[in-house]
């Protein structure tokens, strides 16, 4: 899709893009250069967090899978408790 | 007058067979296609609003996102037409029925979600927790961005009825005030009648807002996901 043409807003001598467009545009390449893959190499982390940080994108991938886990953990645990658990018999 | 009130939001029947598909289907008459090079001053005008909106709008978007233009762009119209259309005097907005912006929402929001998920894993999972969380709140944060996710297209179609039935509902009242005040004091209808004026001309423009809100909210649902 061509969007490089003049848009009928912007006047005449002015660029092809208008104000707003390239604002759009600059505001999520810094989004993009903020959280995209090639900034996991600034972080230089070790062990565990290595794996499990807050800050490349693997590392926020695996605390969100190990969170994931954990709730699919707890609710089986008590899911398989309550079979287990005898129905209380009168006396 | 409680049972007029809400009397316009009722899907309209003729004989017993529904007429919303057609209420549905009647603003694409107000959009014809040309295959002519120059069209006339209707065409025109429409191609020129719709080249200057699918810029705006499309210009964050990579390749892969701007495969979606067609839809957000019939989208759009779609919306912006059905709620100008609404404004009409006795008519019916379809808009008003969650029902119908479920049926909008939900599609659009899970094929950007499933698109992301099935193109970029690992960043759509990373996107659940926020970059630099401290780490006791990890869990917690997940959780929120988990539902807050789902909250999504549940929160894009309440909006636009809300804000669509509401103002219907402003209209009709301060209509129904404007008529009853008539008998008892002309001033004061006539301050009420001003009132139900501008009222009218905020329709027009929340009409055409909730329009651009949707499309970009779903828009920007599909720049996080490609």
């Amino acid at each position: 899709m061509d969007l490089d043409h003049a848009s009928p807003l912007c006047g005449a001598g002015m660029e092809s893009d208008c104000l707003l467009v390239r604002a759009h545009r600059e505001a999520f390449a810094l989004i993009e250069i903020m959280a995209g893959p090639e900034a996991d190499a600034q972080f230089h982390f070790t062990g565990i967090k290595k794996y499990f940080n807050s800050y490349t994108l693997t590392g926020r991938m695996n605390c969100v899978l190990a969170t994931y886990g954990s709730i699919a953990l707890i609710v089986l645990y008590f899911k398989l408790r309550s079979k287990k658990t005898p129905a209380v018999k009168a006396t | 007058m409680n049972e007029n009130l809400f009397a316009s939001f009722i899907t309209p029947m003729m004989f017993g067979l529904p007429l919303v598909t057609l209420i549905v289907l009647f603003p694409s008459l107000l959009f014809p296609t040309s295959s002519r090079l120059v069209n006339n001053r209707l065409i025109s005008l429409q191609q020129w609003m719709l080249q200057l909106v699918s810029k705006q709008m499309m210009s964050i978007h990579n390749t892969k996102g701007q495969t979606w233009a067609l839809m957000l762009m019939s989208l759009i119209l779609f919306i912006g037409s059905t709620n100008l259309l609404g404004l009409l005097p006795h008519s019916f907005t379809p808009t008003t029925q969650l029902s119908m912006n479920l049926g909008m929402a939900i599609p659009l929001w899970a094929g950007a979600v499933i698109t992301g998920f099935r193109n970029k894993t690992k960043a759509s999972l990373a996107h659940f927790l926020p970059q630099g969380t401290p780490t006791p709140l990890i869990p917690m944060l997940v959780i929120i961005e988990t539902i807050s996710l789902f909250i999504q297209p549940v929160a894009l179609a309440v909006r636009l009825t809300a804000n669509i039935t509401a103002g219907h509902l402003l209209m009709h009242l301060i209509g129904g005030a404007t008529l009853a005040l008539m008998s008892i004091n002309t001033t004061t209808a006539l301050i009420t009648f001003i009132i139900l004026i501008l009222l009218t001309v905020l329709e027009f423009a929340v009409a055409m807002i909730q329009a651009y809100v949707f499309t970009l909210l779903v828009s920007l649902y599909l720049h996080d996901n490609t």
